[in-house]
């Protein structure tokens, strides 16, 4: 916007200099006198610099046209365009090449596949052309040349390496990761050769684990040997780390008994060769050395140096020998290095390996126990002599509190209190009636076969009890009172049990008398042989019940099915049953004339021999069986 | 009775054998253990012959036809029971449709029909003439407990379950009897004495010898120890043999030891649980076999009687 110049204020004249009606929008263009005229050349020329008189018609020139000036001249007429014939143009058409057929992408990939080798004359030291080589004349390396040769080879593989066909690599590339980035954060690396700063580069890559399958039934470790065990399946590990068995080594096949046999010295010293070697390789980095620390790509995973502190970790190990001797056992093998796990790697900092093998037993002593306290059961009893002994839950406090027995189960199995209670005397048990125990004798179980004292005292109280002579003491032999009273219950439960009309006297019998038959109660389930005084014989007890077999498992079978297995109709039955289906339905579904002429289904309530409802035949309008075989199809 | 010697003793399997077999006609034997691997050995040489693999887990069971053409195997996990070809040794078919480990199996004479009893407490009869979709033709699910042991015979089903119970499936009358022998687990059931007597196997260390026409028990045997494992057991016409938890083989004589019920001999030979015990199919014919038996034990060897 520009204020009105002071002569269009005054031309309008009514207006003051402050005031704008109108702006200006671009760039005036100058005045018509300071416009510069255009050259004399430039008035006679049209737009596209022909001469004005240029004609624009066809052809009027005349017989002369395009000879113009030629007449008399050395090279005659020359046609101003060269003839090029459509036939020849058409045959170079027809012969296509790859590149035809490409977009720009796949050009792009095909200029990046190009390779570029050094020639085998600037190669480091040898005659060879093959890249490849290249890494391994490093020794002989000398010159300039070498140096860009070995670096430059360094670089192309880096960039080969860009692509990979492992799956792993492939979804982090989609993911953005690239190749040679590594896993995780990037590593200071220190240069000690140059003078830089340290470098930051990706970390080193993870050696893979080297896993053959495991085939055989033996343990871990067994029958292996020290040649067996594999280094690292990743070359890129290889170069920049020692050579250490995978984890996954000792998982291999032997096919061979396995016998302990001695690691011979040389392997020894060969393994710490190479992981010196590995340790001493050097690789140069790559010529584009800037110290950009996005530029991750090209420095790629096997090119970055070991740092000091890696490199001491890497002495460490390498000077230490890793005594791979008798790895057929493991207790050989902790017999032979006592630094190392079985495996001759060390353990991880902060542990320590185990050598005693008897554990460490820690006894803490219990609490003190005041002198006057006096628990729920005296000191000499056993906890286990209150309890029955045939599996009872039932536990007897001296106090005689039974927190599980009730008082009629206590009156039943006679519960004695135990000696130790103020003002109580010992009774003799009255644990089982006269036909328990004569049932019991009766049933020739004879238990405690181990312990025969035990046994004697048992049958002993199975005849004091039948006889009903409860008044003398019988376990008088068992030791204390309280013992004799817990045995006493013990055996009681066991009369109970194995009285002869239960199933388990039934199993066991003894072999100098007979079983009694007349005894077993009436809810015997189970006959008893009496032929044979120890036998085991158990009659089935049988129950019927009925069951279909399938046709087909007859028919496999070559059984006939019996009575009750249901027939299964062929197909061509079934189509029958159908057609006799649909017969019977068309009688049942009428046709009405629904709205717009229709015919709408009406169903009767009635079968058609029944009267119908309604009495008016004009309204029920059945219409021909060809109708229904129509709409329903046939099923031939 | 004469004691029997110790033909072969073979070792060719690592782990455990659970089963073996013989064949119909005695000359070979199929032995399957925890090693995943069926072998077919020759019984007369001791030979291997050729080896089974395609299960995933130990095996629990074999079933070989009449003509020995069809071997069926089950295995634990599984839970499918694998049909062989012998003649190819190549897995045929794979019957899938229990819910549980596989425990036994038993094939017709023609094999035509694979009966499997498994831990889900069910028998599935199998067609192998059917296509997969179709190849279940039954499932006999009146079991209370797991299927330890099955028979087929030519109109029976015979199926041994830890409920205690023996259920034979007839197919002739649509029937299934059910015969109870004391709640003890049948580990357990044979047809012995051209299928007229029944050996059950109870958990509990006792063999029962019953008529199967009326139930009763004729005869008893004990003496050995199977309170934890499945022992089997077989029976001729002169002797009755079961394995033991104790390492040895145990032979009654039927009509000697049937009185008494104690075993008459105690075969030594295997180091480990016996697990299973088979009578060479020719004992009730041929006098020179009547001794010829086959034992496997946990101890991976494979022993053959003579």
């Amino acid at each position: 916007m520009s204020k009105r110049p002071h002569t269009t204020a005054q031309k309008y004249g009514d207006i003051d200099g402050d005031r704008v009606d109108f702006i200006h929008v671009g760039t005036e263009f100058p005045s018509a006198s300071h416009r510069p005229s255009a050259p004399f050349q430039n008035q006679h020329r049209t737009w596209d610099g022909k001469p004005r008189d240029y004609s624009r018609d066809a052809f009027k020139g005349g017989f002369n046209a395009g000879y113009r000036g030629t007449a008399g001249s050395k090279e005659g007429w020359q046609p101003t365009v060269q003839f090029v014939s459509s036939k020849t143009k058409r045959a170079e058409r027809s012969l296509m090449h790859p590149e035809d057929f490409m977009d720009d992408e796949d050009l792009a990939d095909i200029q990046a596949a190009r390779k570029i080798a050094v020639a085998g004359e600037y190669a480091a030291g040898t005659s060879s052309t093959v890249p490849g080589q290249l890494a391994k004349a490093e020794g002989a390396s000398s010159g300039v040349v070498g140096d860009i040769a070995k670096r430059m080879a360094a670089e192309f593989g880096a960039i080969q390496a860009r692509t990979s066909t492992r799956i792993g690599d492939i979804m982090m590339a989609k993911m953005g990761w690239k190749l040679g980035q590594g896993l995780g954060a990037l590593t200071r690396v220190v240069d000690h050769h140059a003078s830089s700063a340290p470098r930051r580069l990706p970390p080193k890559p993870v050696p893979l684990v080297a896993c053959a399958p495991k085939t055989t039934m033996h343990g871990v470790g067994y029958g292996l040997e020290a040649g067996d065990l594999p280094a690292n399946v990743d070359d890129e590990g290889s170069l920049v780390e020692p050579t250490l068995p995978a984890l996954g080594a000792l998982f291999k096949r032997s096919t061979t008994k396995p016998t302990t046999v001695a690691l011979p010295s040389s392997s020894i010293e060969t393994a710490k060769a190479k992981r010196k070697a590995a340790k001493t390789e050097k690789l140069k980095l790559s010529f584009d050395d800037d110290d950009d620390d996005d530029d991750d790509v090209s420095a790629g995973g096997a090119l970055y140096r070991h740092s000091r502190d890696s490199e001491s970790a890497l002495a460490t190990l390498a000077r230490k020998p890793t005594k791979m001797a008798s790895l057929t056992l493991p207790s050989s093998i902790a017999a032979h290095s006592a630094d190392f796990c079985h495996d001759g790697r060390p353990p991880i900092d902060g542990f320590v390996l185990a050598r005693s093998t008897e554990p460490e037993f820690r006894h803490y002593d219990g609490p003190v126990v005041p002198e006057s306290f006096t628990g729920a059961r005296s000191s000499s009893q056993s906890r286990w002599d209150s309890v029955p002994a045939v599996g009872s839950q039932s536990r007897i406090s001296s106090h005689g509190d039974s927190l599980l027995v009730t008082a009629n189960d206590r009156a039943l199995l006679g519960i004695m209190e135990t000696p130790g209670t103020a003002g109580q005397t010992l009774q003799p048990p009255q644990h089982i009636d006269t036909e328990t125990a004569k049932a019991a004798l009766a049933g020739r179980f004879e238990p405690y076969e181990s312990d025969p004292a035990k046994q004697t005292r048992y049958v002993a109280f199975l005849e004091a009890c039948a006889s009903s002579s409860h008044n003398k003491l019988l376990h008088q032999e068992a030791g204390s009172a309280c013992a004799a009273t817990a045995e006493a219950i013990e055996f009681a439960k066991m009369a109970q049990v194995f009285r002869l009309s239960t199933v388990m006297s039934s199993r066991f019998t003894s072999g100098s008398a007979a079983a009694d038959l007349s005894s077993s109660g009436p809810d015997s389930a189970l006959k008893l042989s009496n032929n044979t005084p120890t036998s085991l014989k158990i009659d089935a007890i049988r129950t019927t019940l009925d069951w279909t077999p399938s046709r087909l498992l007859c028919k496999r079978m070559n059984v006939p099915p019996p009575a009750q297995t249901p027939v299964e109709s062929s197909s061509k039955q079934q189509t029958a049953n159908n057609k006799a289906r649909r017969a019977r339905a068309a009688d049942f579904i009428l046709w009405d004339r629904g709205p717009n002429d229709t015919l709408v289904p009406m169903v009767l309530a009635n079968k058609p021999g029944d009267e119908p409802e309604s009495s008016d035949p004009a309204q029920l309008q059945r219409p021909d069986l060809s109708l229904f075989k129509s709409i329903f199809g046939n099923d031939e | 009775m004469s004691l029997p010697r110790i033909q072969h003793k073979l070792t060719y399997h690592r782990g455990s054998v659970n089963s073996a077999v013989f064949d119909a006609s005695g000359e070979y034997i199929f032995t399957g253990g925890q090693d995943k691997i069926v072998r077919l050995i020759k019984s007369s040489t001791g030979e291997q012959i050729q080896a089974f693999s395609g299960h995933g887990w130990g095996i629990q069971g074999l079933a070989v036809s009449q003509d020995s053409s069809s071997l069926a195997s089950c295995g634990g996990t599984d839970r499918a029971v694998y049909v062989w070809d012998v003649g190819q040794a190549q897995l045929v078919r794979k019957l899938s449709g229990h819910t549980q480990h596989v425990d036994c199996v038993a094939i017709s004479g023609n094999g035509s029909i694979i009966a499997s009893g498994s831990f889900d407490k069910t028998v599935r009869v199998w067609d192998t003439r059917s296509s997969a979709a179709q190849a279940q033709l039954q499932v006999l699910d009146e079991s209370k407990d797991g299927i330890s042991s099955l028979v087929l015979t030519q109109t029976e089903i015979i199926a041994g379950s830890i409920d205690g119970c023996v259920r034979t499936y007839d197919m002739r009358t649509g029937r299934v009897l059910v015969e109870s022998f004391g709640g003890q687990p049948v580990v357990c059931a044979r047809v012995v004495g051209s299928g007229k007597c029944m050996l059950v196997s109870s958990m509990g260390g006792s063999i029962q010898l019953i008529d199967r026409s009326d139930g009763t028990a004729m005869a008893a045997f004990s003496g050995h120890k199977c309170t934890e494992y499945r022992i089997q057991c077989d029976a001729s016409d002169a002797a009755v043999a079961s394995g033991s938890e104790d390492g040895f083989v145990y032979l009654w004589d039927i009509l000697r030891d049937s009185e008494t019920g104690a075993a008459s001999r105690r075969l030594e030979g295997h180091s480990g649980i016996v697990n299973t015990v088979v009578f060479h199919p020719s004992a009730n014919v041929d006098q020179a076999k009547r001794h010829s038996m086959l034992s496997a034990a946990s101890d991976g060897n494979v022993i053959i009687w003579e």
